[in-house]
């Protein structure tokens, strides 16, 4: 069953007057518990196609099906709520909220979500031990590793137990071995709990990990492996 | 605590030098304001306290129809008994006769018109303090002595000498007219131009035989303990006394000029408090879009984590909230301590007494009045300030776009 299913999904940009296309006609389909690993080198559209599959951004032409769900016709507040109770988001760096302990980092979706505080606390520190950081949740942001906070950002993008996890070059700003060991984190929650990840890199490295690799250039889909 | 307090309280102590600016804009500006009212409360209060005991007093009690004309046949009789029973009142402070006449003050040389006010010399001083108003020569000795107490501007005029004899002429009840000559036994300074250019003070008695009127007065004068018992007491006494016809008025009936002045004067309060609560407000807006600026990115990963923009306006109107509160009681706590100190000594304004003198003050000190209705419009007014400052910011950071607030860094 599909969890994701764009169509003809265009995306032009005005700049200085001109017209730049950075998605042509994106045809793509994710199936429910897949790992997939979108590649390219930079400029490809890659994140411009996580931004419009997350309803971050509005797509120029096409549509984006979340749970069969067609999130272009939403207005701003149904896709807030969409993105809190079926997205998981994991961004390149500085994705925590500064002023929040890791656990509360992780609370705060489920805190959104309505959950009670007790509750939310006791399934933020189950998570974050599923990441691997039992022991760092009353740490604020600046004093986790760059790999550590990826890894809250993970726990996060999960607690809510969305239908998607998307993650745009989420091992860009981390050392090789931080890299691997999160993408291998991640591997594990796709493969133990069934979590669907759909994450752009062009690290080969996470690439080899992958179970489909998706390659794109000029905003179009070349090929799957 | 709830989840976006809890976030706004964290943010608000982030940066705290800028927190301490944002502070310190609200919290200066609010004890500047309360001070202002402070000092503007105070000076009307002396303003009212002194343009009272000079001119009119709290409560006057007339005959009937007397004020119409200044009709002398209508006056008050048996006014030591009334004074007596006036002073007995709770909340009277003291209690006097007093006869109004129209005349004209004569010396061998010059004459000029003059209100002249009989008074009992032993309550009047405790009324107006004029045995200390006297600048040359000294007090009315007797209410019967044929002694005359004139004004520095008056005694200018006619050109008059202490102990210089001076011709008294007023129409009398009776419609004769009366004249007697008095001795200058001094001159005064009131602070009042108009009084001190055209008051004449002689003693009780010999006003009443002046003006040939037995035993009665125009008026009887009362000065309350406090100016807030002031309506209560003239209620009970027109309720006492209306029936019995007499006339009962109080201060502001009487000098509704210095009422509307005080009224005029509040307006310009108000406006010096708008024009402190605008730059305040600017200094915040302008603190708080720095603040949101600066957090770009983190709203976008807040709303791209599903946060409404609604909840975004809510927290950084909850980080003015906490700003509002502390700054408001800062600035209250301020503005009272300071008030507090200087209404301890009184502002000496002795330097500008000449201006002061248009206002009939006796004493060129302003003593700073904290009053709780002030106190709160300022404090209200500042904390409304502090929000309505914030939600600009707060909309502009609302109003983001997950995917462009995400790639600012």
């Amino acid at each position: 069953m599909d969890c994701l299913r764009t169509e003809n999904l265009c995306k032009v940009y005005q700049s200085n007057g001109l017209e730049v296309a950075a998605l042509h006609g994106v045809d793509l389909r994710v199936e429910r518990g897949e790992f997939v690993s979108i590649v390219g080198p930079s400029g490809s559209g890659k994140t411009t196609l996580l931004n419009l599959i997350g309803g971050l951004d509005m797509p120029t032409s096409g549509t984006v099906y979340v749970d069969d769900l067609d999130i272009t016709a939403m207005s701003e507040r149904q896709r807030s709520d969409l993105r809190l109770a079926r997205i998981g988001f994991v961004f390149q760096e500085f994705n925590l909220i500064p002023v929040l302990s890791a656990r509360e980092n992780v609370e705060y979706v489920m805190l959104l979500q309505g959950m009670g505080q007790a509750e939310a606390s006791k399934q933020a520190c189950a998570t974050l031990a599923l990441v691997g950081l039992q022991g760092l949740e009353e740490r604020r942001p600046n004093q986790l590793s760059g790999g550590q906070q990826q890894r809250v950002a993970v726990a996060r993008a999960i607690a809510t137990g969305p239908s998607i996890v998307l993650a745009d070059e989420p091992t860009a700003n981390l050392d090789s071995e931080t890299g691997q060991k999160l993408v291998q984190v991640m591997r594990q929650l796709n493969d133990d709990l069934g979590i669907t990840f759909v994450f752009s890199t062009h690290d080969p490295m996470v690439i080899d990990s992958a179970r489909r690799v998706i390659r794109m250039r000029d905003g179009r889909l070349l090929g799957q492996q | 605590m709830q989840l976006f307090s809890r976030i706004a309280w964290r943010n608000v102590m982030r940066n705290r030098r800028r927190t301490l600016i944002t502070l310190a804009a609200i919290s200066s500006g609010l004890a500047a304001i309360i001070l202002f009212f402070g000092l503007s409360n105070g000076f009307h209060d002396q303003w009212i306290t002194n343009s009272v005991r000079v001119y009119t007093g709290h409560i006057v009690i007339f005959a009937e129809e007397y004020r119409d004309e200044r009709n002398l046949n209508r006056k008050i009789e048996n006014s030591d008994d009334l004074i007596i029973w006036l002073d007995g009142m709770p909340g009277v402070e003291t209690a006097t006769p007093r006869i109004h006449i129209n005349g004209l003050v004569s010396t061998a040389r010059n004459s000029a018109m003059a209100l002249v006010r009989g008074i009992n010399p032993a309550r009047e001083t405790r009324i107006a303090g004029l045995r200390e108003r006297i600048v040359e020569g000294s007090y009315l000795d007797s209410d019967n002595a044929r002694q005359i107490l004139i004004g520095h501007k008056m005694a200018d005029r006619l050109n008059a000498a202490l102990g210089e004899k001076i011709v008294l002429m007023v129409q009398a009840a009776d419609g004769s007219i009366g004249a007697e000559l008095f001795r200058l036994q001094g001159i005064f300074r009131l602070g009042a131009v108009d009084l001190d250019g055209s008051l004449a003070i002689i003693g009780l008695k010999d006003a009443q035989e002046l003006a040939a009127l037995g035993g009665g007065v125009t008026e009887a004068v009362l000065i309350m303990d406090s100016p807030a018992d002031v309506s209560a007491a003239a209620a009970a006494l027109i309720n006492e006394f209306d029936r019995a016809g007499y006339e009962v008025l109080t201060w502001d009936q009487l000098m509704p000029q210095a009422k509307e002045m005080i009224a005029l004067s509040n307006v310009f309060t108000y406006i010096l408090l708008v024009i402190i609560l605008a730059v305040v407000s600017l200094g915040i807006l302008n603190t708080m879009l720095m603040s949101i600026m600066e957090r770009t990115r983190e709203f976008g990963i807040m709303r791209a984590l599903g946060t409404r923009p609604a909840q975004i306006v809510r927290l950084v109107l909850l980080e003015a909230v906490y700003l509002g509160v502390i700054g408001t009681a800062l600035g209250m706590t301020a503005g009272i301590l300071l008030v507090t100190l200087l209404a301890w000594e009184g502002i000496d304004l002795s330097r500008w007494s000449g201006a002061m003198d248009l206002v009939s003050s006796l004493k060129p000190i302003i003593y700073p009045a904290l009053r709780p209705a002030s106190v709160g419009i300022a404090s209200l007014a500042a904390f409304a300030t502090t929000l309505i400052a914030a939600i600009y910011p707060a909309l502009r950071a609302a109003r983001l776009r997950p995917v462009d607030a995400i790639r600012s860094l």
